[in-house]
């Protein structure tokens, strides 16, 4: 395989040694370079703040060296290239492979393809990720009408797979370099950056996730490179407000930006970054030669940077998102009325040419407008069907007309909206139209009967009250009809009640209680409709509703009628327009609201706190015709020795602090700074990409912990690097340690060999070696059933 | 009461004054040295009479002031907690709850409850201390108590909500040495209303408080002997610590939050032992292990001795009984399995029930309903149910043939094939290729057949797991697994309720992971008159088992306390702000429980102030600012303080923002204790700002009015919302002619 040739063999560790470092940069060759002759690239004790100011000392030079116009230095990192190299050749390698529907390609295909057509969809995740790849579909022609429905679905052959999936493999490709540099960065040896290289490589989790139409290829690439620029920008202070210096801030900023509008997690990775800036500026502050003015200015440009851009940036991205999808679509049910009819066609269409203003004698129908299950919106409803006398728990109600939300447009979902004082159901000339705090009736269209609310308990939420349609059964049981209007958004408190765009809700006058909808579901009585009560507690979501559709009662003379309704004022025959903030914002709620959703087990879903032993294992695709499967799991030997790093680095450091307490200062004090910096970036970067996930409600899959993949391979290769650095000072420690690290390495890359064909999926293999590479019982390979007596 | 304030407050001024006028002196000749930088003598000088003023205040006020103060805010503490206190004459809210349990302890029936049995025990001793036969039935809210002496009980629990206020003193104390600070604490506790209303109730809150107080108080007070280790009074303070923290999780399971914040506490003062290099490394571990013992090791003995006085006082049969596995029931006098004997095996031809191994594991169950259509195929439904009931009865056969009532008695052996027919409807266990109603990947079971003969799919394999085929099966001991013979899968169950159509009763599966540690079984009953009886008498658990198993069942019943669906329940960040209260009581003695929201809105608001001091001390300290010494020593101590009692306040709060349980207001009343301590400080130290900012000459005369007229709004507030806890009656607030409607804020308030 021509990715095993990145890994150095023993032999040739001079030579790697010798290239690796700048061999073209003359300035260089020609310094004296003590520490470099004498190791082998890494660090030695106590040579690292030596080391350090060196390469101070050599900026200093190269900058007093004298200027040599028309010259071009150029350095190449050879191992890093090499490695970037089989990075990308591993991750392309046989890229348009399955050509059927991985995982949930599902989705993000659809989204891109639904991005190409205009067609509104929501997802829970931010738009960049399904953006970029629309894009990269957009450019190879991706205008297919490919219907997928299922994972495993093949894909038209117009379809342009290898494109939409080079997008994701390449920036998960190019993963591999930043990870080399930020090791670099991290004052840490080139063999170290060495290994983080070549276990991000070999890890068989991240190289399938990245090759496939899915978001964690380009997360990761984003939050390395925050990560990266972030110390490219850390290590500047000296030349602080240069152009570099404002160039890696600036990045840093932006690719907060673009980790947060892939996936929410990328939030954890940015708060990672602004504690330590923060805490960088903490150290600024006791910087007394520094004016307060500087101090501010300093404060400022980071706020700025770091904090003002990436709101922008991800305010921005929502504006394309929202500008680019203008048709109505399959999703348009989890938006409110307003929402909807800014979108073309959908109910855009159904209301077009409605009357704005609600009047006296409007016959409408009312949404619930924040459904409290995603895409099931519900209108109020009534039918001639009556409360059942007794309900199974002895509880008794009213006899009267039911009052529901029914989740279907229907005849029975029609309003007439009543003055009190008038027995008149149509409009008056001109319409006299409904303001806020007016009072009105509301009469069933169908049945005629009035929405009526009494102290009787409702039927399955006994603590609030049963609302009807009241009949008169001549039972000293008064009607309780009148409902004051109350607008929610409104802007002055004389606004009229305007059609879609008004949010209402309706107080009983008399109990004060809210109309609302429980989004519980009445028994067969109920024909399985939803319960509407009214509630005490009357500020909150549930009690909200619109108008949606929306007609003057008709009067007998027909021509004068339709004369009215040309004279009245109409909504334009555009769609409403919506301002962006107004639906940027409806889209948050809902986005956060959607989470909530909490979705019922899976089959392959996991806890994270089988995630570090890699106890389960994700099938992503699989052939119809033979064994071959493609897997989301890790290499086992990547994962657990990376693990037990992260468990090392933290104990190695708590035995240096109870040490220093003892007043034993075993490391040098810039050894020692660096080392708890690596260690707060690094094992703070994996425990705050993981801790959280304990405290979500969410199904969560395997791949959620990727992020800590990275981080914890970059603790490895931290640790490692320090184990070496003090090996150092026992003189037959540190071939033992390399031999160790080869074996590792040999180790990492053996695991990847063996459980490369359900990365690739590309091989059909046989049951005994399915079987035989389920190394963990709880592993969940398939294997295709062999003809089998059928299942009774 | 007014007298003895403003005599205290004489007592404080003039240490007041003296701190400031030599901070101003100070203050000018550290200005005169940093220019002409000349005399260190002098400086270091005046240092030290700064200190000794500052120690001075401290000696003084202490001596008689500080008792002084103690007593009568104790005082003033019982006051309020027993003013009234046989009002309302009814049951209040959750005393339904923990007065029913104190009863059951009185007549010794067992019942199960989540929380750990200290507080309800307390309320039974309580209970027979002060006369009460434990009679009464306590069924719901707002029954009239009649002629049950409740009274005592209540009492006992209001002086243990008394103690907090002198408690929440003396640690202020213990933490800044400032009176005026302990004083501004004790008042914040005292005039709240919501603590009041909370200790005036047959409730575990008042306990509670009370039990986190005094662990706090005493591990304080064990650091002040920081510089006398191993001293009588050291050990006295230290295992007292001890004794309160397993006393405190010994009453709820929120007691864990002080055992952290004692934990934290303990950590930070070995770390200082630790780094002081004039104490030797044997000393550093005589030190570790001494807190080992009384704060580790003494809590959980104790917590074991409370459980173990728990079960030794319930030994009678109670309404807690199905909880528990069946070999901790035959404890219970009155218990169907208490004394009884049965055969010791199972023979082909036995009527057996089977219970599943694990904690909340019911009986395997069938009745007569077929599962749904949407899950088909529409069998009938095979389920687990966690009470006893003639439907979990099964008779155990061979797989191939029909038992004949002449047949010789053969014994059921690990490994055999067999077929359970249930009794009542005479159809066989049976499981299929079909996937369970809720657990998808699993294999539906179903009861299947007519009279018994049903077909090759309801045969299933018994094991006895860890012995080896042949083993004959013990009653209640042996551990069974039943493996479907056809499909390969185990016969399980698990925590999912089905829904309706399957009457709430949880999910029976065939897992086709063989690897299933849970899908054990026990046969529990058996009759079979062929078959000798044998004494159950043997299979008696442990006390080690029981306290496990207890535990187990609490920690299920804990997670199984989530809000209904659409039920409005109270959120943290509801707190607080005293969004909105709790009814304690209705009808004409109206109970609100509802935080004083002067004190409670002042709590945040010191917050704030606590975060800007904070800031403003450290960056100017950061940016190399020099200051008088002794302010900054004195802004230490007083920062220090506050963050000890910020970590005590968020350690209380903040762990209940990701909880998914039911959420009650009352739940922040231990993090409000540490919230108003801290305010307590930051008054103080706001206080001192003013008279340092303010000309010397009316330094005395803002000191009163300040003062003076915090006090006075926090007595107002108090006065204003004290109906909320001694009983409205009218018409609620919201109606027009409520008297009451003036203290509705906040809409939110149901007063």
């Amino acid at each position: 395989m021509e990715i095993q040739s990145t890994t150095p063999p023993p032999a040739d560790r001079q030579r790697e040694r010798v290239t690796s470092f700048h061999p073209q940069d003359d300035i260089r060759r020609l310094m004296p370079e003590p520490q470099r002759v004498e190791g082998d690239g890494s660090p030695m004790p106590g040579n690292l703040e030596e080391r350090g100011r060196n390469l101070q000392e050599n900026d200093r030079i190269l900058q007093a060296e004298k200027p040599k116009p028309f010259s071009v230095q150029f350095e190449v990192d050879v191992v890093q290239f090499l490695l970037t190299l089989a990075a990308l050749g591993s991750r392309l390698w046989m890229l348009g492979h399955p050509r059927a529907v991985v995982f949930d390609e599902l989705h993000f295909a659809k989204f891109a393809l639904l991005y190409t057509k205009k067609i509104f969809f929501f997802d829970v995740h931010p738009p960049l990720g399904k953006l970029l790849l629309a894009v990269a579909g957009g450019f190879s022609g991706l205008e297919d009408n490919a219907d997928f429905d299922h994972i495993g679905a093949g894909y038209s052959p117009t379809f342009p797979v290898y494109t939409m999936r080079l997008l994701p493999a390449v920036l998960g490709g190019l993963v591999v370099p930043l990870v080399y540099q930020i090791v670099v960065e991290l004052r840490l040896s080139r063999w170290a950056a060495l290994l983080a290289g070549i276990c991000v490589i070999f890890d068989n989790a991240l190289l399938v996730q990245s090759r496939f139409m899915l978001m964690e290829g380009m997360l990761l690439f984003f939050m390395c490179l925050s990560l990266y620029s972030y110390l490219k920008f850390r290590n500047l202070a000296h030349r602080q407000f240069s152009v570099q210096w404002f160039f890696w801030l600036s990045l840093t900023g932006v690719s907060f930006t673009c980790n947060l509008s892939i996936k929410y997690v990328g939030f954890f990775t940015a708060a990672l970054i602004m504690i330590q800036v923060a805490k960088d500026y903490w150290n600024l502050l006791g910087d007394v030669t520094k004016s307060d003015l500087c101090l501010v200015k300093h404060l400022f440009v980071r706020a700025f940077l770091l904090l003002t851009v990436p709101f922008l940036g991800y305010v921005f991205i929502f504006y394309i998102h929202l500008s680019l999808l203008t048709k109505a679509g399959p999703h348009d049910n989890i938006m409110t009325s307003a929402f909807q009819a800014s979108l073309e066609g959908g109910l855009a269409a159904l209301t077009k040419g409605q009357p704005l203003n609600v009047a006296y004698g409007s016959q409408i129908t009312l949404r619930h407008t924040h459904s409290l299950s995603p895409g099931k919106p519900c209108w109020l409803h009534s039918h001639a069907h009556v409360y059942p006398i007794r309900y199974p728990d002895g509880r008794g109600s009213s006899h009267q007309q039911q009052v529901t939300c029914y989740v279907f447009k229907d005849i029975n979902n029609w309003w007439i909206v009543k003055h009190p004082d008038r027995n008149l159901l149509v409009v008056d000339e001109p319409p006299k139209p409904v303001k806020h705090g007016d009072v009105v009736q509301l009469v069933h269209g169908i049945t005629s009967r009035a929405l009526n609310s009494h102290d009787v308990a409702a039927p399955l939420t006994p603590q609030n009250q049963e609302v009807t349609c009241y009949i008169d059964y001549n039972i000293s049981m008064a009607s309780q009809n009148l409902w004051k209007v109350e607008i929610v958004n409104r802007k002055s408190d004389d606004e009229a009640w305007q059609i879609i765009n008004s949010h209402i809700r309706l107080h009983h006058l008399g109990t004060g209680q809210a109309l609302k909808s429980t989004g519980k579901q009445l028994p067969d009585w109920g024909f399985f409709q939803l319960e509407v009560t009214t509630d005490r507690v009357t500020d909150q979501p549930a009690t909200v509703w619109n108008v949606e559709e929306h007609r003057y009662t008709k009067i007998q003379d027909k021509e004068g009628q339709t004369r009215d309704i040309a004279h009245s004022e109409m909504i334009p025959t555009e769609p409403t327009r919506l301002s962006f903030w107004t639906k940027f914002l409806e889209l948050q709620y809902k986005m956060f609201m959607a989470k909530g959703d909490v979705e019922m087990e899976h089959k392959y879903s996991s806890e994270p706190i089988q995630w570090p032993f890699l106890s389960k294992n994700v099938a992503y695709w699989m052939s119809p015709n033979n064994n071959q499967q493609i897997h989301l799991i890790g290499n086992p030997v990547v994962w657990y020795s990376a693990f037990l790093s992260v468990i090392l680095y933290v104990g190695v450091f708590v035995f240096y602090l109870m040490r220093r307490q003892r007043a034993c200062y075993d490391l040098s004090e810039s050894d020692w700074s660096n080392f708890v910096f690596v260690g707060e970036i690094l094992v703070g970067g994996y425990l705050l990409h993981y801790l959280p996930f304990f405290l979500t409600d969410r199904t969560l899959f395997l791949h959620s912990y990727l992020p800590c993949v990275i981080y914890k391979i970059l603790v490895m290769a931290a640790l490692t690097d320090h184990l070496y650095s003090l090996s150092k000072r026992i003189s037959y420690i540190p071939s033992l340690l390399t031999i160790f690290v080869l074996g590792l390495v040999t180790c990492v890359v053996w695991a990847f060999y063996r459980l490369s064909p359900f990365t690739y999926g590309s091989i059909s293999l046989q049951t005994e070696e399915i079987l035989g590479l389920m190394w963990r019982d709880t592993w969940d390979f398939l294997i295709h059933a062999t003809p089998s007596p059928p299942p009774q | 009461m007014a007298t003895k304030k403003k005599s205290h407050g004489k007592g404080t001024i003039d240490s007041y004054k003296e701190l400031k006028e030599d901070v101003k002196s100070r203050e000018k000749r550290t200005n005169v040295e940093e220019k002409d930088d000349l005399d260190l003598k002098s400086n270091a000088k005046s240092n030290e009479i700064v200190k000794e003023l500052v120690a001075d205040q401290s000696t003084t006020a202490s001596t008689r002031t500080y008792y002084s103060m103690l007593i009568s805010v104790t005082l003033l503490s019982l006051i309020s907690r027993l003013y009234n206190i046989d009002k309302p004459a009814h049951v209040c809210w959750d005393e339904t709850h923990f007065g029913k349990m104190g009863s059951w302890y009185i007549k010794r029936e067992f019942f199960f409850d989540v929380h750990p049995p200290l507080g309800k025990m307390l309320i039974g001793l309580f209970g027979i201390l002060t006369g009460y036969d434990g009679g009464f039935a306590f069924a719901k809210p707002g029954d009239e108590y009649g002629e049950t002496r409740y009274i005592g009980m209540r009492v006992c629990c209001a002086m243990m909500g008394a103690a907090v206020v002198p408690l929440a003193y003396m640690s202020v104390w213990l933490l800044t040495k400032s009176l005026m600070s302990s004083l501004f604490a004790a008042l914040l506790i005292l005039l709240d209303v919501g603590t009041l209303t909370l200790s005036r109730h047959i409730l575990l809150d008042p306990i509670m408080m009370f039990f986190i107080m005094m662990s706090t108080y005493s591990q304080l007070k064990f650091l002040s002997y920081r510089d006398r280790p191993f001293s009588s009074q050291w050990w006295i303070w230290l295992a007292l610590t001890g004794l309160f923290l397993a006393s405190s999780i010994g009453v709820k399971f929120v007691g864990l939050f002080i055992i952290l914040y004692v934990g934290i506490l303990t950590v930070n003062d070995l770390w200082k032992i630790l780094g002081n290099q004039t104490i030797s490394l044997v000393e550093v571990v005589k030190h570790f292990v001494a807190r080992a013992l009384c704060l580790i090791i003494l809590p959980i003995l104790v917590y074991i001795a409370i459980f173990g006085v728990h079960l030794r006082i319930l030994n009678h049969s109670g309404n807690g009984d199905g909880f528990y596995s069946s070999a901790f029931q035959s404890q219970l006098i009155g218990n169907r399995l208490y004394n009884v004997s049965m055969p010791e095996n199972v023979a082909f031809g036995s009527v057996i029930t089977l219970k599943q191994r694990r904690t909340g594991g019911g009986y395997l169950h069938s009745h007569w309903h077929l599962y749904p259509e949407e899950h088909p195929p529409r069998q009938q439904q095979i389920t687990t149910y966690a009470h006893k009931d003639f439907n979990n009865e099964w008779i155990i056969k061979l797989a191939d043939q029909e038992p004949k009532p002449d047949d010789p008695v053969q014994l059921v052996v690990s490994g055999d094939l067999v077929r359970l027919e249930h009794r009542e409807t005479r159809r066989n266990l049976h499981s299929h290729h079909e996937p369970a109603p809720l657990s998808r990947r699993q294999f539906q079971v179903s009861g299947y057949g007519v009279n018994g003969s049903g077909d090759a799919n309801d045969v299933w394999v018994v094991e006895v797991v860890g012995s080896p085929p042949g083993t004959v099966i013990q009653t209640a001991k042996s551990r069974l697994r039943f493996i479907h013979y056809h499909v390969r899968c185990l016969l399980h169950s698990h925590d999912k309720k089905l829904p309706k159509w399957g009457w709430d009763q949880l999910e029976a599966t065939c897992n086709p992971n063989m690897r299933e540690p849970k899908a054990l079984w026990s046969v529990e009953e058996i009759t079979d008159n062929r078959l000798p009886n044998a004494s159950f008498e043997i299979y008696s658990p442990s006390f080690t088992e029981r306290f496990t198993e207890s535990h187990a069942v609490m920690t299920q019943g804990n997670s199984g306390l989530k809000p209904k669906e659409g039920e409005i329940t109270s959120r943290p960040w509801q707190w607080p702000i005293d969004f909105r209260g709790q009814i304690f009581s209705g009808n004409n003695h109206r109970i609100y429980l509802l935080g004083n929201p002067i004190i409670f809105w002042g709590c945040l608001v010191a917050h704030v102030l606590f975060v800007v001091y904070y800031l403003a001390h450290t960056v100017k300290a950061k940016r190399g600012h020099k200051e008088n010494k002794a302010w900054t020593e004195h802004k230490e101590t007083i920062f220090s303080a506050c963050w000890w009692l910020l970590l005590g306040w968020a350690l209380h709060y903040l762990p209940f923002w990701p909880m998914t349980r039911v959420l009650y207001f009352h739940h922040y009343f231990p993090a409000f204790l540490f919230s108003a301590m801290l305010t307590g400080v930051i008054l103080d130290h706001t206080v001192i700002l003013l008279i340092t900012l303010v000309p010397d000459s009316m330094g005395s005369m803002v000191f009163h009015t300040v003062v003076g007229s915090i006090t006075s709004g926090l007595i107002l507030s108090f006065y204003l919302f004290s109906p909320l806890t001694y009983g409205m009656d009218g018409p609620v607030s919201h109606e027009e002619d409520s008297k009451w409607a003036g203290l509705k804020w906040l809409r939110s308030w149901d007063i």
